[in-house]
């Protein structure tokens, strides 16, 4: 099944690591066959993995962009991974951690980056969500 | 004796009778339940000390916070409470309120700093530099 891509005009996307770049007005392409796909919005600047929930997230996501299964990349990750394990006390958090682990194991990367980002964004809502810094 | 029972305006020679204690929790904080304690604290201070307590508590508490957790969190500051010492009171108590509730899923702090920096690979900086690169 093609996966349909909407895209805004400008909109930067990645496809099998090309980085691609939309026209200046509104667009759609269509992919008739597997590849790894991450739109801007997607996109973790290594600035911005400033802790260690997003370290994780910016690590699946570059496991994802190379699509490979083993290797530097994916031993760098899986460092990420034991050392997220090892900073949670939380039985919730770390069932998702090693669900994380699980859709890397299995190949299901973008799913896993779904879920980081969940985790991320989770966590930096908790206990003060809308309080601003000082 | 709480906060609201006391003078919101005590007179100064009260108000410099003595120096407040510390907050509670000593070094900086770098878990949930360090923050929780910590705020724990500055609640028992205002019981004793009022708006007394106000200028100490923000040194004390702010600074030990772990960067990260003090942009999650906001303190609440004596001088949005115009003298409202129970006011100021209740904002401390529903802080405490919502670390409280979020202990569970804070233990891995967002602002957990990263430990280093990752080694990038050459083509990882490269396919970043092309997408930073469209975006400016």
């Amino acid at each position: 099944m093609a996966l349909k891509l909407s895209l805004k005009p400008s909109e930067t996307f990645i496809v099998n690591g090309a980085v691609m770049q939309n026209g200046d007005r509104r667009g759609v392409i269509l992919l008739q066959n597997q590849a790894r796909v991450l739109r801007e919005k997607d996109v973790m600047r290594e600035a911005e993995a400033t802790t260690l929930c997003r370290q994780l997230y910016f690590a699946i996501m570059l496991h994802y962009l190379a699509g490979e299964t083993s290797g530097v990349v994916h031993d760098r990750l899986d460092r990420i991974l034991a050392t997220c394990l090892v900073a949670t006390h939380s039985a919730a958090e770390r069932a998702k951690l090693l669900e994380i682990s699980a859709l890397i194991a299995e190949g299901r990367a973008y799913r896993a980056l779904v879920l980081a980002r969940g985790f991320y964004t989770d966590m930096e809502a908790g206990p003060a969500a809308g309080c601003g810094d000082r | 004796m709480r906060a609201s029972e006391k003078s919101p305006n005590p007179p100064p020679s009260a108000r410099h009778a003595r120096e407040p204690e510390p907050a509670a929790g000593r070094g900086p904080v770098q878990d949930l339940d360090g923050l929780i304690e910590q705020v724990r604290g500055a609640i028992a201070q205002i019981d004793v000390d009022g708006f007394a307590a106000g200028q100490h508590l923000e040194g004390s508490v702010q600074a030990e916070l772990a960067p990260g957790v003090k942009t999650a969190v906001s303190l609440p500051k004596p001088e949005d409470y115009s003298g409202d010492a129970a006011a100021w009171r209740r904002a401390w108590e529903d802080l405490l309120q919502r670390l409280d509730a979020h202990r569970n899923r804070l233990s891995v702090l967002p602002g957990t700093p990263a430990p280093q920096a990752l080694q990038l690979l050459p083509a990882e900086r490269e396919l970043l530099a092309a997408i930073e690169a469209l975006r400016k």
